[in-house]
C-alpha cells in the first residue's frame, strides 16, 4: 500500500474513534471526556469541599465576608444588598448549580432539549399549562418592584459570575453524564422556579379533582355523595380555632344557586377511571407557642414543611445579613432570600393551604377553532405558539389556545399527556395570576413583628400557604394566605361551563377576610393541612384538605404543657403515633375476639400504642389489615373497578368504621345473607396475614414497618447510586412526622424567640449538590435519627464561635 | 523504553497544558510514526504510555478525594466499586493509545 494511502487509512480510522468516543452513544456520555482524570469524572471529587479563602466578583461593590459552620452552611455578611444578593447567587451555584439550571429547564418545559422525545410529553405539559407564560407574567410585576427587582439582578449576577468562570472539568457532574452544560440565569428562570413550586403545591389532588368528581356525580345520589365524597373532611379541627369570630362582612358569590347536584358534562369523558393512589397528600407541620406555655416565657415556632424527598436537596440553608436584614433559615435554590426562617426577633413557617385554586372550564369553540362561545356572543381565542427543542429531532411547534379563562390544556384534536385532564377545557387558576410572592419572602427577611410579618403577607397569591409568625415580643399568628376564588357553594368541584358568566369565579377573598388567628386564648395554634376555618366562615373554601390526624394529635400534645422548651418540640416533630388507631383498632380486635379469631397477632396488635415504629411488626400488620378492610369495603358498596369511582378518603373509611356493625352499609347485597362489620373485620384480618405472607415471607425482622415501607431518597436523575434508596424509618403519612415511601420532612426547624434566639433544625440531605461531596447527603442519617442540630445565628461577621470551621472573603474584581 | 517514556512525556506535558484526550490519539500515532516503530511496536508503547498515564492519574484522582464519585458513576453503569474505574479509565486509554500507536506504526513502517 501506498504511504498516502496507509495516511489516508489511519486518519480514518482515528477519525472514527474520536468521533465514537466524542459524542454520546445511546444514553453513554461521550467516553473519552467522560473518562479523561484531567476534565471528566475524576475532576468532581471532593475538591469542590475545599473552600476558597477569597473570591473576586466583577458585579461586588464592597467585601462581602463569608463564615462557614461545620454543617457547611454559609453566614453571608455584606455591606449593601445588592452585594448580598449576588453573593447568594454566587455561593447557591456553587453547591446547587445543575439542580436549579434543571429544575427550571423543567418548569420552562424544555427538557427535550437533553432528553430528547423521551421528554417531550412532559415539555408539552408544561407548556399547555402556562407556566412559562404565568412565570413571564409574574416577572413583570415582581420587577415593577424595586426591591424585588435588586435581587432578581443581583442574584442572577452572582449566578452568572459562577458559571462564567467554569471549565468543562468544573461542571457538575450531571451535565457530564447528560452530555450538557449551564446555562446562564435570568430573573425568569427563578420566577419559573417559583411558578413550577406553586403548580406542585396546588396540589394533583386538586388538578383533577373535577374528573373524578364527575364520576361520582353520574354515578350516585345526592345523599351517598354527601357521605361518601363530603366537600369538608368529616372529623378534625381546623386551623383558626373554632368559634374565632369573624369580624368582617363577606363579599357575596355572583350568584348564590348551588351546584354540588349539577350532572356531569355530557362531553366530560368519564370512563375509563381514574386511578386511585394510596400514597397520602403531601403534608406540611408548623405551629407556634406562645410565652404563656413556654419555660422561657418566649414563643416557640417549629414547621417541618413535608415535600417529595430528593437528592439534590429541596432547600439550602444560609444566613444572609446586610444593614437591612440579618435572617437564617432555608431557600429554594435559585431564589433570592430566605423561604422559611427566622430573624432576631422573628420566625415564620409555612404549610401547603391545599385549598382548590383550579378549575376547568368547559369552551365551546366555533368550527375554525377561532373564537369560542361567552354569554351571547363570541370571544377570540389567542393563540401562543411553543417551539420545543428536541435533541436529535427536528423542533416541535405546539399552539396552545388561550381563552379569557386560561389556557385550554388539551385540546380534542391532541392526544390529551395526561388522562385525568378534560379535553376542550380551559385551565383557570390563581397561579396565572400575575402576583408577586417574592416581595412577600424579602419583606418577612427583613421583618421584626408579626405585624411587619402580616403585612408582608398581603399581595402574596400563589401557591397558597399558612403562614404561621411569632415574634419575640409575645405574639402569635396563623394565616391561611393566598389568592383564593370566591365561589358558590359547590362550585368548582365539576367542569364549569366557560360560555356561562354566572360560572365564573366572583373575584378574590379579600386579605383581611381570609381565615386568621392571633394570640388565641388556648396559647398555641397550628396547622397541619386541614381545613383552614369552621363551618361559621362565610366563604366557601374546598380542597384536598388532610385528614385529622397530624392536626388534632399536634394540638392534643401541645395541650398537654405549658413549659415547653426548643428541644422538647423536637419530640413533637417526631412523633409517630396515628391517633387512627386507639380509635378504631381496639373495635376491631374486639370484634374478631368475638368472633374467636385466634392468632398471636392479636396480642401483639392489642399491646401496640400506635406508634410506626421502624423495629416494630404491628404497624405493618395493622396497615396491612387496613387496606385489605378499605379495599372490600368500598368495593362491596360502591364497585369502584366497576364504576371507575375514585376511592373515598380514609377519614370517610374510619367513619364509616365507627358506624354500628349492623349499619346497612356493610352488607353485600349480591348475596342473600347479611353481611355486618364482623364479616369484613374477620375475612380482611386472615385475607392481611396472607398478604403479609406473600410480600415478606415468614414472620420475622421481614415482617418489620421498617422493612415493609422503606423510604427513598432519590437524586432528580433516578440514577440509585446517586440517591438514598431502602431506609428504614419511624412514621407514616398520617403521623406527626409525616413519612411515607417518597416523602417527608424536608426542613425540620425550631425557633425559641428567646434574646438571643435559638434555633435547631435538620434536612435529609447535605448542603452541597455535587455526588463526589462528603456534604451531599451528610445529614440523612441524624434525620433518619430524629437528630436536630442548633442553629448558629451570628450577629455579626467577625463573631467567633467553635462551630465555624472557614471563612471567605468575597471582593469586587479589580 | 526510551520510546515509551518519551510518549509517556509528551502525554504528561500536553495534558497539563490542555486537558484533552485527544492527545492519546495524537501523540502515540506521532511517536510511533516519528520513530519508525512498526505497527506491534507502536500499538504496544502507545497502549503502555496512555494506559499508564490514565491509570496513574485516575488512582490519584481517586486516593485525593474521588472515590465516593468514582462509586457513584460505577453505579451508573453497572461495574460494582469505584475501584475498578480506575483500571478502567487505564484500559480505555490503553485501547485508544493502542489503536493510535498502532496507525502510526502502519504510515510509517520501520525501515528494513
Amino acid at each position: 500500500m501506498k504511504p498516502v494511502w496507509r495516511l489516508f487509512c489511519a486518519f480514518i480510522l482515528l477519525a472514527g474513534i474520536f468521533a465514537g468516543l466524542n459524542r454520546p452513544i445511546s444514553s453513554l456520555p461521550p467516553l473519552g471526556t467522560f473518562f479523561n482524570p484531567f476534565q471528566g469524572f475524576w475532576q468532581n471529587g471532593r475538591q469542590i469541599d475545599y473552600l476558597p479563602l477569597q473570591v473576586s466578583l466583577l458585579d461586588l461593590q464592597r467585601p462581602v465576608i463569608v463564615q462557614w459552620d461545620k454543617n457547611r452552611v454559609p453566614h453571608l455578611f455584606a455591606e449593601s444588598d445588592a452585594d448580598l444578593y449576588c453573593a447568594q447567587g454566587y455561593l447557591v451555584a456553587r453547591d446547587r448549580l445543575w439542580q436549579m439550571d434543571m429544575q427550571t429547564r423543567a418548569a420552562a418545559g424544555c427538557l427535550s432539549q437533553i432528553f430528547g422525545k423521551r421528554a417531550l410529553e412532559d415539555d408539552r405539559l408544561m407548556r399547555r399549562i402556562g407556566l412559562s407564560w404565568a412565570a413571564e407574567k409574574n416577572l413583570n410585576t415582581i420587577m415593577s418592584d424595586s426591591l424585588c427587582r435588586l435581587a432578581l439582578d443581583s442574584f442572577s449576577r452572582g449566578v452568572n459570575a459562577y458559571i462564567d468562570q467554569l471549565d468543562f472539568r468544573d461542571f457538575p457532574l450531571e451535565y457530564k453524564l447528560l452530555n450538557d452544560r449551564p446555562q446562564p440565569w435570568s430573573p425568569l428562570r427563578t420566577a419559573l422556579l417559583l411558578k413550577q413550586m406553586a403548580w406542585y403545591l396546588t396540589g394533583y389532588g386538586n388538578h383533577v379533582r373535577e374528573k373524578r368528581m364527575a364520576n361520582v356525580y353520574a354515578t350516585l345520589d345526592s345523599a351517598d355523595i354527601e357521605r361518601f365524597y363530603p366537600d369538608r373532611p368529616p372529623l378534625g379541627e381546623p386551623i383558626v380555632p373554632a368559634g374565632t369570630p369573624w369580624r368582617f362582612s363577606p363579599v357575596p358569590p355572583r350568584t348564590d344557586c348551588e351546584t354540588a347536584d349539577q350532572p356531569a358534562d355530557s362531553q366530560f369523558p368519564i370512563r375509563p377511571a381514574v386511578p386511585v393512589s394510596n400514597e397520602y397528600a403531601l403534608g406540611s407541620n408548623n405551629w407556634a407557642v406562645s410565652g404563656s406555655r413556654t419555660r422561657s416565657g418566649a414563643p416557640i415556632l417549629c414547621n417541618d414543611p413535608h415535600l417529595g424527598l430528593g437528592l439534590p436537596s429541596v432547600w439550602y440553608e444560609m444566613q444572609l445579613s446586610s444593614p437591612h436584614q440579618n435572617v437564617y433559615g432555608v431557600t429554594f435554590p435559585g431564589a433570592p432570600g430566605i423561604v422559611i426562617g427566622f430573624t432576631s426577633s422573628l420566625a415564620w413557617g409555612v404549610t401547603n393551604a391545599e385549598t382548590d385554586v383550579a378549575d376547568w372550564f368547559r369552551i365551546y369553540f366555533t368550527s375554525n377553532r377561532s373564537t369560542y362561545r361567552y354569554a351571547d356572543g363570541f370571544r377570540p381565542v389567542t393563540a401562543r405558539i411553543e417551539t420545543l427543542q428536541v435533541r436529535g429531532s427536528p423542533a416541535l411547534i405546539d399552539t396552545v389556545l388561550h381563552t379569557h379563562h386560561g389556557p385550554v390544556v388539551f385540546s380534542r384534536d391532541k392526544e390529551p399527556t395526561d388522562s385525568r385532564m378534560p379535553v376542550d377545557a380551559a385551565l383557570c387558576w390563581s397561579g396565572h395570576r400575575a402576583s408577586n410572592e417574592l416581595a412577600t419572602f424579602l419583606w418577612l427577611n427583613r421583618a421584626a413583628t408579626v405585624s411587619e410579618a402580616d403585612s408582608a403577607l398581603r399581595g402574596y397569591v400563589s401557591p397558597g400557604q399558612n403562614f404561621i409568625l411569632a415574634d419575640a415580643d409575645g405574639n402569635i399568628a396563623i394565616r391561611h394566605t393566598g389568592g383564593f376564588p370566591i365561589r358558590r357553594k359547590g362550585q368548582g368541584r365539576l367542569l364549569l361551563d366557560g360560555s356561562d358568566p354566572s360560572d365564573e369565579w366572583s373575584g378574590w377573598i379579600p386579605f383581611d377576610h381570609l381565615p386568621a388567628a392571633h394570640n388565641p386564648r388556648q396559647g398555641f395554634l397550628s396547622s397541619a393541612n386541614q381545613i383552614p376555618a369552621d363551618s361559621t366562615y362565610p366563604y366557601y373554601l374546598s380542597g384536598n384538605y388532610f385528614a385529622f390526624e397530624r392536626g388534632n394529635r399536634i394540638n392534643e400534645i401541645l395541650h398537654r404543657r405549658s413549659d415547653w422548651n426548643g428541644l422538647d418540640m423536637a419530640q413533637v416533630q417526631r412523633d409517630v403515633l396515628n391517633p387512627d388507631v386507639p380509635r378504631v383498632l381496639p373495635r376491631l380486635l374486639r370484634i374478631l375476639l368475638q368472633k374467636g379469631v385466634i392468632s398471636a397477632w392479636i396480642d401483639t396488635l392489642e399491646t401496640w400504642n400506635g406508634e410506626y415504629r421502624k423495629n416494630l411488626i404491628a404497624p405493618s400488620l395493622y396497615e396491612a389489615w387496613w387496606q385489605e378492610l378499605e379495599s372490600s369495603l368500598w368495593e362491596n358498596h360502591l364497585h369502584l373497578s366497576r364504576t371507575g369511582l375514585p376511592r373515598p378518603r380514609w377519614d370517610v373509611t374510619l367513619k364509616m368504621l365507627l358506624q354500628p356493625t349492623d349499619d346497612p352499609f356493610f352488607d353485600d347485597s349480591s348475596t342473600f345473607e347479611v353481611e355486618t362489620l364482623v364479616h369484613w373485620t374477620t375475612r380482611s384480618f386472615e385475607r392481611a396475614l396472607e398478604v403479609m405472607q406473600q410480600q415478606h415471607g415468614e414472620p420475622g425482622a421481614s415482617w418489620r414497618w421498617g422493612e415493609v415501607r422503606k423510604t427513598d431518597i432519590p437524586h432528580l436523575l433516578r440514577f440509585p447510586s446517586f440517591g438514598r434508596h431502602g431506609l428504614s424509618v419511624d412514621g407514616e403519612g398520617r403521623t406527626v412526622s409525616a413519612v411515607t415511601h417518597r416523602t417527608g420532612p424536608t426542613w425540620c426547624m425550631i425557633v425559641e424567640l428567646t434574646r438571643p434566639v435559638r434555633a435547631w433544625g435538620t434536612y435529609p440531605g447535605g448542603q452541597s449538590g455535587h455526588p463526589g461531596s462528603l456534604f451531599y447527603d451528610d445529614r440523612i442519617d441524624g434525620w433518619i435519627n430524629g437528630q436536630v442540630e442548633e442553629l448558629l445565628y451570628l450577629e455579626n461577621a467577625g463573631d467567633h464561635h467553635p462551630w465555624l470551621i472557614a471563612g471567605t472573603r468575597m471582593e469586587a474584581k479589580p | 523504553m526510551i520510546f515509551f517514556l518519551l510518549t509517556l512525556l509528551g502525554l504528561i506535558f500536553l495534558s497539563l497544558i490542555v486537558p484533552a484526550w485527544i492527545w492519546l490519539l495524537a501523540v502515540p500515532f506521532l511517536s510511533a510514526c516519528l520513530a519508525r516503530m512498526g505497527w506491534k511496536k507502536g500499538a504496544f508503547i502507545g497502549a503502555a504510555a496512555a494506559g499508564l498515564f490514565w491509570f496513574g492519574a485516575a488512582a490519584i484522582a481517586y486516593i485525593a478525594g474521588a472515590r465516593i464519585v468514582a462509586d457513584r458513576v460505577a453505579g451508573v453503569f453497572g461495574i460494582g466499586p469505584g475501584l475498578v474505574l480506575v483500571p478502567l479509565t487505564g484500559f480505555l486509554a490503553a485501547l485508544i493509545g493502542g489503536i493510535s500507536g498502532a496507525a502510526g506504526g502502519l504510515v510509517q513502517p520501520p525501515k528494513q
